[in-house]
């Protein structure tokens, strides 16, 4: 690493978020090399500068009247049976008053962040499955054209995300279905290339999702991030707040060229 | 039971934003530089967390998530703003802002104590908006690298990239007032 590099670690390492590989590398090049010493303690002296900034308190005034609009919203939004739910969001709103019923005792679990009760993640499960069942079944049965099942599955996310294409490069699509995974909901598109294997492309809300810096792969203009893990080879890339994940059983290389041709379509 | 524990669900969720209210308000005075369009921010802000307060993960940082809806309502209205000309350009802001020479800090005192308060705020003040927010929230607020990212809805790497120069350009201006006051 250079002594730039090094540099651009200082302030990591005083706030604690630093590798504890590189913290220690960074520490030894410190002892070592005075101009970044140097750069070490300026910047200290910035973060102590820092703390003495300014911090605005909000006016009385304000809380009163937030208060009073939240409280004024409570009251404009009427309470439904599965308004508890919302709060953490949990069922598709087809079934949610069917299971909101049979999951009404355990609620207050929810309010007090405790662990739902079994009962309750299976409630959860067993109404996810059955969106899941049902939604495949209208797939297979010809009900749903490619079309409508994005249409269907943009609403269901509830976020717009560009179309996924028919075909891109030997994959072709041949399958759709809403699913879960811990509890976010995904959409899944079902690719197969020639040889009958399967490459899925999964779509989710990823505004709060954090690509790792490590294992970012350039692949022509875009740099999705590469991992593996049980046995398949998956990359996973963000546009704008959606996320996208592709997963097969192959390797990398050919795993990127699936993404470059997927990805240059939407 | 089932309208108590929808009410109790609003009232936990008030409770949790007032909690954070100093440092929502924090931020909105940080990105607004006004007291009034401030307090118009936070409050618009508060009231979409809570007609969103479903979309927020639990178990996630609450603050990150209504700090990044505080900076979003800014930004919105800022442009609204920008639209109706009842602002000047962003960029052009920005740059009178990037050059301490041209905008000197108020009164410094010297000796033992090179810099007052009011020369950490005006060089914070100088920077862009992306660079201030995430000082802002890192090292007013003590944000983690992550829930800075949250916050202001782009990736760590570019957290940190922004938080590099940031600092970078505080300590040219820091050293700027020190040249002046000399």
């Amino acid at each position: 690493m250079t002594c730039e590099e090094y540099q651009e670690q200082i302030s990591l390492l005083q706030r604690g978020e630093l590798d504890p590989a590189v913290a220690g590398a960074l520490r030894a090049h410190l002892d070592a090399c005075p101009r970044c010493r140097a750069a070490f303690d300026a910047e200290e002296h910035l973060t102590a500068l820092l703390a003495r900034a300014t911090r605005h308190a909000a006016p009385g005034g304000l809380r009163e009247r937030v208060a009073a609009a939240l409280r004024a919203e409570a009251a404009e939004q009427p309470s439904r049976p599965w308004a508890a739910w919302l709060w953490r969001p949990l069922v598709p709103a087809a079934v949610g008053a069917a299971v909101a019923l049979l999951v009404a005792v355990p609620l207050t679990w929810w309010l007090v962040g405790r662990p739902p009760a079994p009962f309750v993640v299976l409630a959860r499960e067993v109404a996810q499955e059955h969106e899941r069942v049902e939604y495949t079944r209208a797939w297979e049965q010809g009900r749903q054209e490619p079309e409508a099942a994005l249409a269907y599955l943009a609403t269901w996310l509830d976020v717009a995300f560009p179309k996924p294409p028919k075909a891109g490069g030997d994959l072709t699509l041949v399958g759709a279905r809403p699913t879960y995974l811990f509890e976010r909901k995904v959409a899944a598109f079902v690719y197969r290339d020639p040889g009958g294997r399967v490459v899925t492309l999964l779509v989710f809300r990823g505004g709060d999702v954090q690509l790792p810096e490590r294992g970012r792969v350039q692949v022509d203009k875009f740099k999705p991030y590469f991992g593996a893990a049980e046995g398949y080879t998956l990359c996973v890339w963000k546009q704008k707040d959606v996320g996208f994940s592709m997963v097969g059983k192959m390797g990398q290389e050919e795993l990127a060229q699936a993404f470059l041709k997927i990805r240059q379509s939407l | 039971m089932l309208r108590q524990t929808g009410d109790a669900s609003a009232a936990a969720f008030e409770a949790g934003v007032l909690e954070h209210l100093d440092a929502l308000f924090n931020l909105a005075m940080w990105m607004a530089r006004d007291r009034a369009a401030a307090e118009d921010v936070v409050q618009e802000a508060c009231l979409r967390a809570f007609r969103f307060r479903h979309q927020f993960q639990p178990g996630t940082n609450l603050r990150a998530w209504l700090f990044q809806i505080v900076r979003s309502v800014f930004i919105t209205q800022y442009r609204r703003r920008e639209r109706a000309g009842q602002r000047v350009d962003l960029e052009t802001l920005e740059g009178q802002r990037a050059n301490p020479a041209a905008s000197p800090a108020p009164g410094r005192p010297g000796g033992a104590e090179p810099f007052a308060r009011v020369d950490i705020d005006a060089a914070l003040e100088q920077l862009p908006e992306e660079y201030r927010t995430a000082v802002v929230l890192s090292d007013i607020e003590r944000l983690s690298m992550v829930d800075v990212a949250v916050a202001m809805s782009c990736p760590v790497g570019t957290v940190k990239s922004r938080l590099f120069r940031a600092r970078a350009l505080l300590r040219k201006a820091l050293a700027e007032y020190r040249r002046t006051d000399t």
